[in-house]
């Protein structure tokens, strides 16, 4: 795992030191840094996978990302209750986005809206179920949903130790197409940036594709002001 | 001071040794300090490819403005070359120096 870590190696030795510094840095490692899963994507098996037991419990901020498409959006599935049962506990804040379905699929013979709503609601309840339950009350919950009522009302039910409604410009924004990556905002059209400069020889047209590159190139990042009211959460208040 | 360093050589009296102090010698709070300056922070790492190579998130704008300028020196470079090219060259009129 420590590999991964690691961008160059003739560089970013601090973690193979000592064992007390490696603990140490380790500790700030992942416990200073946003940890972010797509519950519907292989987001769990990641977290299994990628870190070992020790480095999951050292996490402390986690934000989670369900959306009604993906891989394991099945209605049913279980959560690793024993995998969350090790993270959770030891959280300082946890982000929950959640994008219900918004209409019926387009195909012939699609399932309705009703039918699709149903399936998001067996789907996300044990996730929901799971987190209220190893949750501390201590940790700060947040929970971004576009203020859709039918989501909002379950997650009031299962997580007892209260959240925050927020709206998450670190994730929110993108999964849920809102603010700068909405539909209106053009983020969306075809991507003009993958023609070559040649073709564009206009100079701020080309610093335009360029700049809308940056962004696909990492579509999910932190701006200033969000991640500072993110780093001062004020204490919990059930 | 001066009075060892005028006194003769076989006479100086060899400064005490002090132990170096190391990074486990300090403070855990200090050492601390220290980790952070080095270690990645503040930052979403996506579980699913864990890795810090990702542009550190408030250099965002800053980086995409070195770029521009980057360009726009080099667009002021490439007309400034145009002009001295035109001054050596004046019977020249080719057009593939205009972009």
């Amino acid at each position: 795992m420590a590999d991964l870590w690691i961008i160059n190696q003739y560089k970013n030795n601090l973690l193979l030191v000592s064992k007390r510094i490696s603990e140490e840095a380790l500790d700030i490692l992942y416990g200073e840094n946003i940890f972010n899963l797509y519950l519907n994507g292989s987001g769990e098996y990641f977290l299994r996978k990628n870190f070992s037991e020790r480095n999951r419990r050292r996490m402390r901020w986690i934000l989670v990302i369900a959306q009604p498409r993906g891989v394991s959006f099945e209605p049913g599935r279980k959560p690793d209750d024993a995998m969350w049962f090790l993270i959770l506990p030891n959280i300082k804040a946890f982000r929950l986005v959640a994008q219900q379905p918004l209409q019926a699929r387009g195909y012939s013979n699609a399932p309705t809206l009703e039918h699709e709503m149903v399936k998001w609601v067996k789907w996300i309840e044990p996730f929901l179920d799971c987190f209220g339950r190893h949750l501390p009350s201590t940790a700060v919950v947040e929970f971004d949903n576009d203020e859709r009522i039918e989501t909002s009302e379950l997650v009031k039910v299962r997580l007892p130790n209260g959240y925050r409604k927020v709206q998450c410009h670190l994730a929110g924004d993108f999964a849920l197409k809102r603010g700068r990556f909405s539909i209106d905002s053009g983020y969306w059209d075809d991507d003009p940036f993958l023609l070559s400069s040649k073709e564009f020889p206009n100079r701020v047209l080309r610093r335009q594709c360029h700049s809308l590159f940056q962004r696909y190139r990492n579509p999910i990042f932190v701006d200033n002001i969000t991640f500072r009211s993110l780093a001062s959460f004020p204490p919990y208040q059930g | 001071m001066l009075k060892t360093l005028s006194a003769p050589q076989d006479k100086v009296q060899p400064l005490p040794r002090v132990n170096p102090v190391g990074l486990l010698d300090l403070p855990p709070e200090i050492r601390l300090q220290i980790h952070r300056y080095y270690i990645p922070r503040k930052r979403i790492v996506e579980v699913s490819d864990p890795r810090f190579e990702i542009r550190w998130h408030f250099e965002e704008e800053d980086y995409i403005q070195d770029i521009e300028e980057e360009d726009y020196i080099q667009d002021i470079e490439e007309e400034n070359y145009t002009l001295r090219f035109r001054e050596r060259h004046p019977g020249f009129s080719g057009r593939s120096l205009d972009h």
